[in-house]
């Protein structure tokens, strides 16, 4: 089969369909569903629809009106998507926004990642930005903080760890916004440092520095460092002695 | 209808789980999505579950997950199973479905192709049906005109047949995405079944086979 690409360089709107590679220089909008190996956008590109591909790299600024399901998306730009969206591995290094759910597996922010909606994956690591409006569940979070202010509603899986970023070379780059805003937190083994939150639920939990949390609900073991505010502690474990008789 | 309802912690506690495995079992869709019901209590937020179903399914979890991994597990909760063939030997050989509801069924649709599942879980609701009693051979020959053509829809969206009678005569409805199905007073409803439930019990069943 001959290879197909699709390729604007300048100025350009086009349909969709099957591509080997597409690739944009310039300004391109493409209408209808886009399927393709890779997608490489370097100045601005618009997806009316649907987007289906293996490997994506943005450089400049995109928009996707449709979803997208992709093996791998890097974002060294700016991208928007509008719809539901599978990405198995995404990188984001630009700026991020998905108005809708996102699954993936492996999720590596270290810029901005704005989500409206549920964020499902196995792994998430970020290092810079995040804000999430829903669930945040995945069997191993990790969220380092940088300079702002990140919100997750709801965060829910195996191991959280939450810690501002120690720069290298002893300079202190922090800011006092580094700060992580949530309500829920629950987990089977919790780290937090620098963060506040309504309700923290977990087996083992750790609570590091500069946290302000109502309630702490543990079944094994806490540690509470002085420099953070709890409001109440409660041993759920302690409870469970006088639950069975209830429950027979 | 109020159904009882179990918070989260209680459900853990009840159950012996942690919150890793419940959030893992929720992203493998083995729980889903619409039984999370959120409720604002003193403590804030909290999530609660349709109890029945909720330690039914989970019971169902821990018994299974000794023989079969998360993703086999989520194959066996999912309305669907693929594009599964099965031949009729299997199927009647191997007592999933009875030969008199196997040859009920040939007779009604005029069948001469290899059974998808969907076709399975015709033949094997109409079986149960016939063999608990409730309903007759005209009102089981109506079930499956209503179902016909109709599997996109029960495939898809969670589903329930609702057949009742009124006045000695019968009547059949499919019921998708349900909130509340009111009758009038002479109506009674003989059998409420949802497909979903028949293709979790049918789908055990074929893993087992296999």
């Amino acid at each position: 089969m001959s290879s197909k690409n699709l390729i604007i360089n300048g100025s350009s709107s086009t349909n969709g369909g099957d591509f080997d590679k597409v690739s944009i220089r310039g300004e391109g909008t493409i209408y209808g569903d886009v399927k393709a190996d890779v997608v490489n956008i370097y100045g601005q590109g618009t997806f009316r629809d649907n987007v289906s591909i293996k490997k994506m790299k943005v450089m400049g600024q995109t928009d996707i009106y449709g979803g997208i399901n992709a093996d791998l998306l890097k974002v060294y730009g700016q991208l928007d998507i509008s719809k539901m969206s599978k990405v198995k591995h995404l990188k984001v290094r630009g700026e991020v926004k998905f108005f809708n759910h996102l699954y993936g597996e492996r999720i590596d922010n270290k810029g901005s990642l704005k989500v409206n909606g549920n964020v499902t994956c196995d792994q998430f690591l970020s290092k810079g930005e995040c804000k999430i409006d829903g669930l945040l569940s995945a069997e191993e979070i990790n969220v380092k903080l940088l300079f702002s202010t990140s919100r997750i509603t709801e965060i829910g899986g195996g191991t959280v760890s939450v810690n501002r970023h120690n720069f290298p070379y002893g300079i202190n780059f922090r800011s006092k916004r580094a700060h992580l805003v949530t309500t829920v937190v629950e987990a089977d083994d919790i780290y937090l440092e620098y963060t506040t939150a309504k309700v923290v639920r977990g087996n083992n939990i750790k609570i590091g520095p500069g946290c302000d949390i109502e309630l702490i609900e543990y079944r094994d073991s806490i540690h509470v460092s002085p420099a953070s505010t709890v409001h109440s502690e409660i041993n759920t474990n302690v409870k469970k002695i006088d639950l069975p008789p209830k429950a027979n | 209808m109020e159904t009882e309802l179990i918070s989260k912690k209680d459900l853990l506690d009840l159950k012996g789980i942690s919150y890793g495995q419940l959030y893992r079992w929720k992203r493998k869709n083995l729980i889903p999505e619409d039984w999370f019901i959120r409720k604002s209590t003193f403590t804030g937020q909290e999530t609660f579950f349709p109890k029945e179903k909720i330690l039914q399914r989970i019971d169902k979890i821990q018994e299974m997950k000794e023989d079969l991994s998360l993703d086999d597990l989520a194959e066996v909760f999912s309305p669907t199973v693929g594009d599964v063939e099965f031949s009729t030997e299997s199927l009647v050989g191997n007592g999933i479905i009875s030969e008199m509801a196997f040859n009920f069924f040939m007779d009604v649709r005029n069948f001469n192709k290899l059974f998808e599942f969907e076709d399975v879980i015709q033949v094997y609701l109409i079986d149960q049906l016939l063999n608990s009693g409730e309903i007759n051979r005209e009102e089981a020959r109506m079930v499956l005109d209503l179902l016909n053509g109709k599997e996109e829809i029960f495939r898809t969206k969670p589903t329930e047949i609702v057949i009742v009678r009124k006045f000695g005569v019968s009547s059949s409805l499919l019921v998708s995405n349900q909130e509340n199905v009111l009758f009038d007073n002479g109506t009674k409803i003989i059998k409420k079944v949802s497909i979903g439930t028949v293709a979790e019990e049918l789908k055990s069943k074929l893993m087992g086979v296999k």
